[in-house]
């Protein structure tokens, strides 16, 4: 194998790493996005649901 | 005549709720940015970067915030520090030039021999250096004293490689070590402020305020707002702001990307800072005051929503007061309805305030672990026990009767008290801060402060703002 070759393959791996790096930290932070949309929806529920039973045994 | 009163009473009572639902309006949509984001448009983009650090007497801080930025993951050589000191007189020239031989080629010390003209002079001192070399691509206006994490950049510029985008901002934490009551109630603030609040105006398509603490601009961006940043106001963070989305680009908050201040250690530098801050918003909404509540291609930034947003926090005293005279009013006019219209208010108030911290603490469960007492006494302990008298169905109103001279008692002074509370517990902040002012003890601020609590104290800065604005006092 030329070296010419071996450095376009390195190149090319690094490429890949921080292409794969970027994507991972993005996936990451758009779980989080969704993780506390679905914490909201969960508090949202019980406080309802808590206000609803105040309000019908008071 | 009565019957009016008593209607304008329940008026007031009414409008005092605005703020509480509108934080509340703005909280439902901080759900909403787990489907409505700006992720899908962003890139595996790493421009180089230019950090301008502000520094009058920072030699203290300057060299472990440089230290912090040269350790970010970001690619070799594609961002720089430029450190913009205002004729600082202690040892920073000597931490520039110790760091500029640790860091050659990526850290430069700009000094003016001339300083004392403000921060925003002296950024634009910085920026108008890094714009005539061409080097830079975007531009990352910071504070000396901030802490980057290590993928905060990342973070933040990615969102750049949309080129809608003229502007991301940062969650600014709370990082004083060791931690003090007030460092923790500043940090739950900064939850709801900016990793909550900042989130629902992204989902808004409008934000308020990049933090100035961790401003990254593309240079399109401030070449298209002329290539400087505001020197008029007090808040030339949000000015710049409002410039970059009147401008037609958009300005976002990526919560996830972290970075880390200290904040002040005592009631009376606080009061400075926000004193400051709640001045320039309101120059701020006197030099766009023909922005406000109107419609067409400005829509976001002139619309109601956002109008209504921003003006519930800027006058938020004026509304806690007005409620506080509304309720007085019914108890003198109609006491039947006091009651009904304090159950009502504080009932609501309960309700948002629940969901507010519970989803506060999720937002952020590690900070949220260690601030959960400054979360849930936000409101003040006083505060706090209304609600629950509110929601118990305790009468605190014993007659139906209308007050007379006959009939007053001490009983009648206390209900008046806790009908005033909203008004009342603004000045009762403002003693807070003269109390700490004058040198009182630190347990005796933070009892006096849990019992009024530090949403109020926010309040009470507010206001004196807008006293201080209506007279154009010197800002001290």
């Amino acid at each position: 194998m030329r070296q010419d070759d071996q450095v376009g393959e390195s190149q090319d791996s690094d490429l890949k790493s921080a292409a794969s790096a970027f994507a991972r930290l993005t996936a990451e932070d758009m779980r989080r996005e969704k993780r506390l949309l679905w914490s909201e929806i969960g508090i949202a529920a019980v406080v309802a649901f808590l206000v609803a039973a105040y309000l019908i045994l008071r | 005549m009565m019957e009016l009163l008593t209607v304008l009473c329940l008026i007031l009572v009414v409008l005092s709720m605005v703020p509480t639902l509108v934080s509340f309006a703005q909280f439902v949509m901080v759900g909403l940015h787990g489907i409505w984001n700006h992720y899908p448009k962003c890139a595996d983009y790493t421009p180089r970067v230019a950090f301008v650090l502000p520094a009058w007497n920072e030699a203290e801080v300057l060299g472990s915030s440089i230290d912090s930025l040269m350790q970010i993951d970001y690619p070799a050589g594609a961002w720089r520090i430029c450190v913009v000191d205002d004729a600082s007189t202690d040892h920073t020239p000597d931490v520039m030039r110790e760091k500029m031989a640790q860091y050659p080629g990526s850290v430069f010390h700009l000094r003016r021999e001339k300083g004392g003209q403000g921060k925003a002079h002296t950024l634009n001192h910085g920026i108008r250096a890094i714009l005539d070399e061409n080097w830079a691509e975007a531009v990352m206006i910071m504070d000396a004293d901030v802490l980057f994490e290590p993928l905060t950049l990342r973070r933040m510029v990615r969102h750049l490689a949309d080129p809608e985008v003229g502007g991301v901002t940062a969650f600014v934490k709370e990082g004083s070590t060791p931690a003090n009551l007030l460092s923790r109630y500043i940090a739950f603030e900064y939850i709801t402020a900016q990793a909550a609040a900042r989130r629902a105006q992204n989902v808004m398509g409008v934000l308020a305020c990049m933090a100035g603490g961790a401003q990254l601009h593309s240079r399109e961006n401030l070449l298209a707002i002329g290539g400087a940043i505001d020197t008029t106001t007090l808040a030339e963070d949000t000015y710049t702001t409002f410039k970059t989305q009147l401008a037609g680009r958009r300005v976002l908050i990526d919560a996830n990307a972290i970075v880390w201040a200290e904040e002040p250690d005592s009631v009376t530098a606080l009061w400075k800072q926000r004193l400051r801050w709640s001045r320039g918003n309101l120059q701020i909404t006197a030099a766009f005051r023909h922005l406000w509540f109107t419609r067409g291609r400005l829509d976001a930034l002139g619309g109601v929503p956002f109008g209504l947003l921003w003006f519930s926090v800027a006058l938020m005293p004026l509304f806690m007061i007005l409620g506080g005279v509304g309720l007085v009013g019914l108890y003198f006019l109609w006491p039947p309805w006091a009651e009904k219209a304090f159950t009502l208010f504080w009932g609501v108030t309960f309700v948002i305030y629940v969901s507010e911290t519970l989803f506060c603490f999720a937002i952020d469960p590690v900070a949220g672990r260690k601030c959960w007492f400054e979360g849930v006494f936000f409101p003040g302990l006083v505060s706090v026990a209304m609600m629950a008298v509110a929601v118990s169905g305790v009468k605190i109103i014993g007659s139906t009767d209308r007050l007379s001279p006959e009939t007053w008692s001490w009983g009648d002074a206390a209900v008046l008290l806790i009908l005033a509370w909203t008004g009342i517990s603004t000045l009762a902040a403002w003693l807070v801060y003269r109390i700490d002012r004058a040198g009182a003890p630190k347990w005796l601020r933070n009892a006096l402060l849990v019992l009024v609590g530090y949403g109020p104290l926010l309040c009470a800065i507010a206001f004196a703002a807008i006293i201080a604005q209506f007279r154009k006092a010197d800002l001290k």
